[in-house]
């Protein structure tokens, strides 16, 4: 059995290039599913299992930190995954991200292969 | 500061479309205002405002054929797309060049932040309004040429 990712961004361009990242990346990923800003992310955690997320910083209504900190605060969501992906390049956003629990970070312009080598060894350390 | 400028519009650029759309692009000029010599033509632009430690303006001009070429390799879909989606990827590059060429920036200037962009296609008869006294270059992708302008108040010494 795979695994779920969620992928959050307000650009669908950015969420359909990740999907198809994830998809030709040849990983045990079962379900791929998407949202445009923290509140809808929020929405499927609820509603379906969730193995990883990979969320963009700056997004309206709810942005990938404040969602990182609300996933984090809450038991079914703490020990959920989470990737940053960003056009922040900056040391002192990506150490408060860390800081607040995410596993890693993606910087935007990425290549199919960046995805990939993010996130298989995020899924190789899941419980099956 | 300008050749600064220059330098990381155009290194920063070339990432982007290499990452992002697996295609070379080459510079093709650059001068410290907008190109004057623009025909008319459908393009579409992307304007962001930088506030921090300097305020400015950043733009971003592709021909319109150029982003809906753009946004068809970038998500492998054949032409024609929704207009909305050559809007947002055109501007997701767009916003990678300027935040890239921020944060390349952000060493000589300070903080600054990006604004969200306003993206919009502009009809062959709208004015081509390039950012006043600024840094431009202008890449050519295929047949077509392309720019990036940034203005900063004051102007950077």
């Amino acid at each position: 059995m795979g695994f779920n990712v969620l992928i959050v961004d307000d650009s669908s361009t950015i969420r359909k290039i990740i999907r198809r990242s994830i998809q030709q990346a040849d990983l045990e990923i079962d379900n791929v599913l998407e949202a445009g800003d923290g509140i809808e992310a929020l929405d499927l955690l609820r509603q379906q299992k969730i193995h990883v997320v990979l969320t963009d910083i700056n997004m309206p209504n709810m942005d990938g930190v404040q969602l990182l900190s609300e996933m984090k605060s809450q038991e079914p969501w703490k020990n959920i995954a989470v990737l940053m992906i960003t056009t922040e390049a900056r040391a002192d956003a990506v150490v408060d991200a860390a800081q607040k629990g995410a596993v890693g970070y993606i910087k935007k312009p990425f290549t199919p292969v960046e995805i990939h080598d993010q996130l298989l060894p995020i899924l190789k350390t899941l419980p099956r | 500061m300008h050749d600064q400028v220059i330098e990381a519009i155009e290194s920063v650029t070339l990432d982007v479309f290499a990452r992002m759309i697996g295609v070379d692009v080459a510079k093709e000029a650059e001068c410290t205002a907008g190109r004057t010599d623009q025909p008319p033509a459908v393009r579409v632009v992307c304007a962001f405002n930088l506030t921090g430690a300097v305020t400015g303006t950043a733009k971003v001009y592709y021909s319109l054929p150029l982003a809906e070429w753009m946004t068809s390799q970038m998500l492998q879909m054949k032409e024609p797309l929704p207009c909305e989606q050559v809007l947002d990827a055109s501007g997701e590059i767009a916003n990678m060049i300027v935040g890239g060429v921020k944060h390349t920036l952000e060493r000589l200037i300070g903080p600054m932040q990006i604004g969200t962009p306003a993206v919009a296609i502009l009809g062959a008869d709208t004015p081509y309004e390039p950012v006043a006294k600024g840094s431009t270059v202008a890449f050519r992708c295929r047949e077509t040429v392309f720019d990036v302008s940034i203005s900063f108040q004051p102007a950077l010494a």
